[in-house]
């Protein structure tokens, strides 16, 4: 009887192992025929970093535009969604409860509809539609939710109006209030915002495919090209530098937004 | 009295909330310079809406005026009135050091540095604070927090401070320091006072004047003497101090029960006695040794009950009969 336990917890770690494998061999996979001579032949074929080098040659311009898009997200996300989750949160009303559910609209209707609509309306205006703008449009739209969430969370979490009723008695006006009562205060809602956001954005490939013009290609959009277009090594060493790019960037986030949010405490 | 110290007063200001609710039947109401005003009353009679209006968190229903000095505020906003608050919550700010919530209302107006750091640390020590200036607000105790709130209100130099409940959140022990500690800091500095309470311990000790809420309006205004020896109405004799009421007529001195007159007296006001010697008399309930005195319950033989403060350790145990010597009514209103 006392050798079930521990026979439990074989099984249990066994079904877990088995899992992260399932998930996790496919990205190994992956990243190692990007540096495999050719895929076809294998392993004996040798190792190379030819691909990687000929993947950065070509679509190098896709990972900064990536970055560039997905740090204005962030920052454009930030401007509107605190606001917005502050008046939500200052006047919850039934109107104000409807229209957070609506703001998560976005997220739910597929992108390729969204992107579809932006092109409806806006795409007549070449100036925007040819611009890297376009794409962030589309990416704010999507993202937006999960910033202005976020920061409603946190804001709800606390006492908001006894704190800016306290700072109306010590003198502070209402830029005053939001500025040194409502920003710091939401600091960790916009960090966690932040994250989801920067990570969303750099995925994003519904709406971005829609979106995009050959000269505005994001890495997702680029990765896509070169899976249809090019060898399976170039698609796979492809795969190698999103990650590369990707998991330093969060985790440097992470790390900067720890501070910070310690910081301001 | 000091020069800068301002009067307040409320005309005719009532308050009724957007989904109609009426918090605040029209009142007027007037606090002196340098005095400290107590405004009593349970939970819900708008004692907590008097203090917002003052501070200006509410706006008046129309027709309301509300004067700090000579000045109309009714329409200056919060941030301009010059007005210290504590809230009961203390709302303190959360992402700012002990020190910083101190300082927050200097900043705000602009002090330069060096200024906010002596009257930032000049107030420390009043509240002999110093030690943990640099703390985070959420490691601070109760009556740490309760200080700080005190601290942050007092800083800028309000020409009136508002208090909300300062001791409510604060166990029995520490709200009787804290609030000897108040009464004397209250006293130093002649600042105009509004405290709004539900304890009328509280009332009594700290204000000079004390008005007596309930639904919706000022019951009795008056010294806390006044309160306690004249009470206007049934309700300020209940509210404010212990107040037996029985039914009871006196007839050539002596004391009848039953009838449709209602007798008030206070607990000390009676006294134990042997049953021939007694006005009336009864079984003991219970009894609450308190020191100076003992508390003792009393059925009269009718069925009301009576609370009775014998002075010293009164033996009475649960069953006793005893008699009760009326000493002294106590006369509420004009009956």
């Amino acid at each position: 009887m006392r050798a079930l336990p521990a026979l439990r917890f074989q099984l249990q770690l066994a079904l877990a192992l088995a899992t992260a494998a399932f998930m996790i061999v496919p990205v190994v996979v992956s990243v190692l025929a990007g540096v495999t001579e050719n895929y076809f032949v294998g392993w004996r074929s040798g190792l190379t970093l030819r691909w990687l080098s000929e993947v950065w040659a070509m679509y190098q311009s896709t990972v900064w535009l990536s970055l560039r898009i997905a740090m204005a997200c962030v920052v454009v996300t930030a401007l509107i969604g605190l606001p917005a989750a502050y008046v939500l949160c200052r006047h919850a009303t039934r109107a104000t409860r409807l229209l957070e559910e609506l703001l998560v609209l976005p997220v739910a209707v597929p992108g390729l509809a969204t992107a579809l609509a932006l092109i409806l309306t806006y795409g007549r205006w070449q100036a925007l539609r040819t611009s890297w703008l376009f794409i962030l449009v589309g990416h704010v739209l999507f993202t937006l939710p999960f910033m202005t969430r976020a920061c409603l969370a946190v804001l709800a979490a606390i006492d908001l109006d006894a704190l800016e009723e306290a700072a109306a008695t010590l003198g502070a006006g209402f830029g005053e209030r939001f500025r040194t009562v409502v920003v710091p205060n939401a600091m960790p809602g916009i960090v966690a915002g932040a994250l989801t956001v920067l990570t969303l954005s750099v995925g994003e490939f519904n709406l971005t495919w829609m979106l995009h013009t050959p000269l505005t290609q994001t890495l997702p959009v680029g990765l896509a090209d070169s899976y249809a277009s090019m060898r399976l090594e170039i698609a796979s060493a492809y795969t190698l530098i999103f990650l590369l790019m990707l998991l330093p960037l969060l985790v440097g986030v992470q790390v900067v937004a720890r501070r910070f949010v310690a910081g301001s405490r | 009295m000091k020069p800068d110290t301002v009067a307040v007063r409320l005309e005719g200001c009532s308050k009724t909330f957007a989904n109609g609710h009426r918090a605040l039947d029209p009142i007027d109401l007037a606090v002196a310079a340098g005095e400290t005003l107590a405004v009593l009353g349970p939970s819900g009679c708008g004692k907590t809406t008097v203090l917002r209006l003052i501070a200006g968190l509410e706006e008046p229903d129309p027709g309301g005026r509300i004067f700090i000095g000579e000045a109309d505020v009714t329409r200056v906003p919060t941030e301009q009135r010059g007005v210290g608050m504590v809230f009961q919550s203390y709302a303190l700010f959360p992402n700012l050091s002990l020190a910083d919530n101190i300082g927050y209302g200097l900043k705000v107006r602009r002090f330069d540095a060096l200024q906010r750091r002596q009257r930032v640390e000049e107030l420390l020590a009043m509240m002999h604070l110093s030690e943990f200036a640099a703390r985070p607000v959420h490691q601070l105790s109760g009556g740490q927090k309760q200080r700080v709130a005190l601290a942050r209100a007092l800083a800028p130099q309000p020409r009136v401070l508002l208090l909300d409940e300062p001791l409510t959140a604060l166990d029995a022990k520490l709200r009787d320091e804290l609030r000897v500690e108040l009464a004397e800091l209250l006293g130093r500095l002649q600042i105009t006072t509004v405290l709004v309470t539900h304890d009328q311990a509280e009332a009594m000790a700290l204000g000079h004047r004390v008005a007596v809420m309930s639904r919706r309006q000022i019951e009795q205004l008056g010294s806390p003497q006044e309160l306690y020896r004249a009470p206007r109405n049934a309700f300020v004799a209940d509210f404010v101090g212990t107040m037996n009421r029985v039914n009871a007529e006196q007839v050539n001195g002596k004391l009848v029960l039953g009838g449709e007159r209602t007798l008030y007296f206070r607990p000390h006001d009676l006294a134990l006695a042997s049953a021939d010697a007694a006005d009336v008399t009864g079984l003991v309930v219970g009894s609450f040794f308190a020191g100076s005195v003992t508390r003792v319950i009393v059925r009269l033989h009718d069925g009301q009950m009576l609370t009775v403060d014998a002075l010293g350790p009164a033996s009475a145990a649960a069953g006793t009969a005893v008699g009760v010597v009326f000493n002294q009514t106590t006369t509420v209103g004009t009956a």
